[in-house]
């Protein structure tokens, strides 16, 4: 259970923080909320680019070779 | 988890989704330009400006900015002045036939608040921009859409919801963020669907039911007018300006005098919008003067003064309701414009993701079959 949830967890308050960083205050608020929100970002396209697959190709035109390529580079 | 309860969940994903998925997608690429509507305005030349003038040039009454207004637009009536933080010299002045109509026909207009001239009328009725506006907020069908697309936007809180329940059985023997590469292309998409669901989570329901709230707005504020109606019927007010008081301009039933005399009541405050008596955020009597504070936040949550034009009394009737609070908190995290440009990309990056959970979940439903939910 603990080794499903925490990442997850961690995103999820990470996520939450910088969502209310950038309403309460101005500057260093604002880089909290950047820096918060990024982080799914990042997760996400890593983890886009890792399966090689686009979402306009809807994966079946990449072979897992091609996958594999674009996972190393 | 038993078997008939996660098959129970995996209905409510299937079928919350099913019904949602085309209009969620729908407000995913209409709302990725509205994200940067200010942006795009000023590249596109439609934003209006007010020429430079050298500074603590005198500003010019609002009546004569409502007449001005009403002479280049004959028939209609003022019903608001907005301020923009970021535009202190210009209004925004909406016009409408009457002062109590829905205001899906009303028209905007920029005037110059140093010489009450106007400056024209931004171009919000047509074009592209416009077309995404629609779509995005009411489908063009008024308030029935706005609730309609509100309705869609709690079927995906469901679906969201359910798709968390039903993460944990899926991520038994996965490491987190593990697309499985050597398996079919619909392992590969559901290792993806399931992933980028996860992390884009808390801001996709952030920015859902805070749009969901904003489909009430209307209802919202008819609530809050109901109220300050009741509490003024009531007396149950509580007078922030006395008629006869010396601190502040005497009224003579001038709409500039009466907002002078709500700002000697509430100093430290600015003017974000100015309703007539009978429009929807005012009351029949009184003038509504909406003032924000200069924080990031007290910026976003409004007070609201009512002010009787012709006796410049100054009532503040009730605090500011909670539901009224939700709203006006509701708006900036659903528009993401409350961080700079940085905050918009983001939104827009975190935005497309969920337009690939939507897109990849259809997927799922389509080449459904062999690898159906097993417990």
């Amino acid at each position: 259970m603990m080794r499903i949830w925490l990442w997850p967890v961690l995103i999820g308050v990470l996520c939450t923080l910088g969502l209310i960083a950038g309403l309460v205050s101005e500057g260093a608020g604002d880089w909290l909320s950047w820096l918060a929100l990024a982080t799914p970002v990042a997760i996400g396209l890593h983890g886009l680019s890792r399966s090689g697959a686009r979402p306009q190709a809807r994966g079946e035109a990449l072979t897992p070779a091609g996958s594999r390529r674009a996972g190393r580079s | 988890m038993q078997a008939v309860t996660l098959r129970r969940w995996g209905w409510v994903h299937k079928w919350s989704s099913l019904v949602s998925t085309l209009f969620i997608l729908m407000l995913c690429l209409t709302g990725l330009p509205l994200i940067f509507s200010h942006e795009i305005d000023h590249l596109t030349g439609n934003e209006i400006e007010a020429p430079a003038m050298p500074e603590g040039t005198p500003r010019a009454a609002v009546d004569r900015v409502a007449a001005e207004a009403v002479k280049a637009y004959p028939g209609l009536v003022p019903l608001y002045f907005f301020a923009e933080e970021d535009a202190p010299d210009v209004w925004y002045v909406k016009l409408d036939t009457r002062v109590d109509t829905d205001e899906s026909e009303s028209t905007l207009i920029l005037s110059d608040a140093r010489t009450a001239e106007v400056l024209g009328a931004p171009n919000f009725d047509e074009g592209f921009m416009s077309v995404m506006y629609r779509l995005h907020v009411d489908l063009y069908a008024g308030l029935a859409g706005k609730l309609f697309l509100g309705f869609m936007g709690l079927l995906l809180m469901v679906a969201i919801v359910s798709g968390v329940v039903l993460y944990a059985p899926f991520m038994r023997k996965l490491r987190f963020g593990e697309v499985r590469q050597e398996r079919t292309p619909r392992t590969r998409w559901l290792d993806l669907h399931n992933l980028l669901g996860i992390v884009t989570l808390v801001w996709a329901l952030a920015v859902g039911f805070t749009g969901v709230i904003n489909t009430w707005a209307d209802l919202i504020f008819q609530a809050w007018q109901a109220e300050q109606v009741a509490a003024l019927q009531a007396g149950e007010t509580r007078v922030l300006l006395a008629t006869d008081s010396s601190d502040a301009p005497a009224a003579d039933g001038s709409l500039q005098t009466a907002v002078d005399r709500v700002l000697a009541a509430a100093p430290d405050m600015a003017v974000s919008m100015i309703a007539y008596p009978g429009t929807l955020r005012a009351t029949p009597e009184h003038v509504a003067v909406i003032l924000r504070g200069d924080t990031p936040l007290t910026s976003r949550l409004t007070q609201a003064l009512l002010v009787d034009p012709a006796n410049g009394e100054v009532l503040e009737a009730g605090a500011r309701p909670w539901y009224v609070t939700a709203l006006q908190l509701s708006e900036p995290l659903h528009f993401g414009d409350y961080g700079g440009l940085p905050l918009k990309v983001l939104w827009a990056l975190l935005d497309i993701l969920t337009i690939v959970v939507l897109g990849s979940g259809l997927y799922l439903w389509i080449k459904r079959g062999a690898t159906e939910v097993r417990s």
